[in-house]
């Protein structure tokens, strides 16, 4: 992680300090003007009886020697200070706020010292404070989703009991039903919850991103082995293809957030397939990029509803109609994911016929740089 | 869910050493702990009953089970805590044990993988039957 932030760090450029840009080399060319000026003068007014070609070019060396070493003197007193600023100014940017130096001077580096430590200060306190804000989300979210699942996990399994004869006795037409419509509002409720808490956690924005390097064919292919149950339990026959990946390639990215947009999107793709129904996922590397494409059989997306599909809550008529259980933040979820990865997400969808979901993400290591995240900020996640 | 049915349950259970299969439940609420042993009882399983990690690691040292079903949130002794207790025991370490928890943050199912379970499995997100699917999965990859 540590090494992923400092490559993401967007450089400063140092440019060598040539020497005539420097301060003493400026120092060094007023001295030797303020040098030869005096000299100069000295030549012109007084009268040529007094000037003796010796004590001139003596007056001259003894003149060129203080202003020399005065420059130097003036030009380190300035530049050391500076010096250390800027390397206080540079740790800073890469994430240490540990930044301490004894600059203890009146003058006014001395107060730029100060300003600077005070900013600091200041940086080091909001830094603190995110940190602990993020902690205690974390906890809340973890309290939450055990607070809320236990009872729900209480509610689903007794009325899957009920419902798969486990509790003995026979139940009506009509018993059955409604103990069934009850399972499936209580499935919304727990489909809700973790929607929630993968929003929660999402929007917690980058501190809630984890990246690093990861074998990407392998969280693809357990997303894939993950929901095989559930597509057994629809009788949607899965098939996973891989076209080029390579089992050893790398890339960043977060693996818990590629694992939940991969399982979204499968879950619709099963969820809303038909009894008999097919879902093709194909892993490819085209150029720089790794695509993930998921193709069902299944009822589709209705073409004027295309364009709402990403969107929060939102759920396709059709699909409503179904009356599966679903809260409409799925491919919410996805898209936000993929994009923060630098990656796209898009579709293609007949009404009744299928849908076929694709998302990419980039290969090359560069891309979390486009992201700007800075170091210490993308640690503290 | 149905197909599951058919497949029988007795007869994964009773291939198992060719004798009645022993599962420790360590569960501390007793709602949950009562459904889950009612299915598992149905599907012919010996359940062994534990509310908290020190009477769930009794039962397991006792009744030494062929599986347990651990939660994480438990009293006096987490689920994290007798998984490491199991590992550093020559004879419990080679008991498969599936996490059944409402937790489930990746730094969570990390930790319980890396300490041993075979899996986790976040109760909300699957019904009894399920479970029982995941059962007889590391039932028959541990013993058969």
């Amino acid at each position: 992680m540590k090494k992923n932030a400092q490559q993401n760090t967007p450089r400063v450029m140092e440019h060598p300090i040539s020497f005539m840009h420097s301060l003493f080399g400026r120092l060094f060319l007023s001295s030797l003007v303020l040098t030869f000026v005096p000299v100069g003068v000295s030549l012109y007014v007084l009268p040529p009886a007094v000037i003796k070609p010796t004590s001139l070019l003596v007056l001259f060396f003894f003149i060129l020697l203080f202003a020399l070493s005065f420059s130097f003197v003036f030009s380190q007193s300035i530049a050391r200070p500076i010096a250390v600023l800027t390397e206080a100014l540079r740790r800073l940017h890469a994430g240490d706020y540990n930044v301490r130096a004894s600059i203890n001077r009146k003058d006014e580096i001395g107060q730029l010292a100060r300003f600077f430590y005070a900013t600091v200060d200041t940086l080091l306190e909001t830094h603190k404070r995110d940190a602990a804000l993020s902690d205690i989300k974390s906890q809340f979210v973890t309290v939450a989703a055990h607070q809320l699942r236990t009872p729900l996990s209480g509610m689903k399994w007794t009325l899957r009991l009920l419902l798969d004869g486990d509790m003995g006795g026979k139940l009506s037409e009509k018993q059955h039903d409604f103990l069934q419509q009850g399972y499936q509002a209580t499935e919304r409720m727990i489909r809700l919850v973790n929607d929630f808490l993968d929003i929660s956690r999402i929007e917690e924005g980058r501190f809630g991103f984890h990246f690093k390097k990861i074998r990407i064919r392998a969280v693809i292919q357990k997303a894939v082995d993950d929901v095989r149950i559930l597509a057994e339990a629809q009788d949607v026959s899965l098939a996973f293809q891989n076209t080029n990946v390579p089992e050893d390639l790398e890339i960043i990215a977060d693996e818990e957030r590629v694992y939940t947009a991969t399982s979204n999107m499968l879950d619709n793709a099963i969820r809303y397939n038909t009894a008999g129904g097919d879902v093709t996922v194909v892993v490819a590397l085209k150029d720089d990029m790794l695509e993930v494409r998921v193709t069902d059989t299944g009822i589709g997306i209705p073409a004027s509803e295309q364009p709402k599909i990403f969107s929060r809550f939102y759920r396709a008529s059709n699909a409503v109609r179904r009356q599966t259980e679903g809260s409409g933040l799925g491919l919410y979820i996805v898209r936000n994911i993929i994009r923060r990865h630098g990656g796209e997400v898009g579709f293609s969808s007949m009404e009744g016929k299928g849908t076929e979901f694709y998302f990419t993400l980039p290969v090359k290591e560069d891309f979390i740089r486009n992201q700007n995240l800075p170091p210490a900020m993308s640690e503290a996640a | 869910m149905e197909r599951a049915k058919k497949n029988g349950s007795l007869s994964v259970a009773r291939m198992v050493e060719n004798q009645s299969v022993h599962l420790v439940i360590i569960e501390d609420d007793k709602f949950l702990r009562s459904l889950l042993t009612q299915k598992l009882s149905n599907e012919g399983f010996i359940m062994v009953e534990a509310e908290d990690g020190n009477a769930g690691l009794k039962a397991i040292q006792e009744h030494k089970p062929q599986m347990v079903l651990l939660d994480i949130l438990l009293p006096n002794m987490d689920g994290f805590e007798v998984l490491e207790y199991m590992r550093k025991d020559k004879i419990l370490s080679g008991i498969p044990v599936i996490i059944l928890s409402n937790l489930g943050q990746k730094e969570e199912i990390e930790r319980a993988k890396a300490l041993g379970a075979k899996w986790f499995l976040i109760k909300a997100k699957y019904t009894p039957d399920e479970i029982v699917t995941y059962i007889k999965k590391v039932l028959s990859e541990a013993y058969m």
